[in-house]
């Protein structure tokens, strides 16, 4: 169990005046920190795809429903989330994918 | 004139072009990233080549086996496995109603399949690859006309 003093901080840092967004799940509006760098996606083949790997970071709090195959929307785009990963000091990074 | 490995891997690109899945995204050789509007696409290559002599008295003459590989690549976030067998089932198909590449190659067979999948990025991401036997003839001196 994370100290109250890992979490009491985390709404200012998810205000969307910095570098949070909105984003909607299960019906409810969360803050997010979105990012979607780039990645080349090595299949094994001869040369790699130009993707990107969409992930978001959430307070733990806001996501505690979040399993493989929720939704999340962010931007307008609905993301699929493909995993989650707590730090367990209330802050989840959530893995996700068009 | 070119080598004929090369005529053989451009009418082998010409035969795959076009198709219902891939259409016209089909490179020869080529060694920089694709991008995620080139998908699905197809990628041509010629890794390696097999030959020996025909016999010893012979004049000069090389049968030689050289692997086309045919690469396939699609991005799904659902089917993926049905669309890389759909990619499979095209090229197979084009490549086999012209075994000898238009009088290029005696046989050309498919020698092996493998498939791969990834959740990297941000979508699945998967990769057919084909690799056909391709068996042609030329003589040492002129590897540039087929016999």
């Amino acid at each position: 169990m994370a100290g109250a003093f890992l979490t009491d901080d985390l709404s200012d840092l998810f205000q969307t005046d910095d570098f949070a967004s909105a984003a909607t799940f299960s019906g409810s509006t969360i803050n997010v920190i979105f990012d979607a760098e780039f990645v080349g996606v090595d299949t094994g083949g001869e040369v790699q795809v130009e993707s990107s790997s969409p992930v978001c970071y959430v307070a733990t709090s806001d996501v505690a429903a979040a399993v493989h195959g929720s939704t999340i929307a962010i931007g307008g785009v609905t993301y699929t989330v493909t995993g989650r990963e707590d730090d367990n000091t209330g802050v989840t990074m959530l893995r996700l994918r068009t | 004139m070119t080598h004929v490995r090369q005529q053989i891997r451009e009418r082998i690109a010409t035969n795959v072009t076009g198709l219902t899945s891939t259409a016209s995204r089909v490179f020869q050789s080529r060694v920089y990233n694709l991008q995620a509007t080139e998908l699905p696409g197809l990628l041509v290559y010629t890794t390696s080549e097999q030959s020996e002599r025909d016999t010893f008295i012979s004049t000069n003459g090389l049968n030689r086996v050289v692997d086309v590989v045919v690469e396939g690549y699609a991005k799904a976030s659902s089917n993926l496995d049905d669309s890389l067998d759909t990619i499979s089932a095209e090229v197979e198909a084009a490549l086999a109603a012209d075994p000898t590449c238009n009088g290029l190659s005696k046989d050309l067979a498919l020698a092996s399949t493998e498939i791969e999948y990834t959740g990297e990025g941000d979508q699945p991401i998967g990769l057919v690859r084909m690799t056909f036997n391709v068996v042609y003839r030329t003589t040492a001196i002129a590897p540039t006309t087929a016999i």
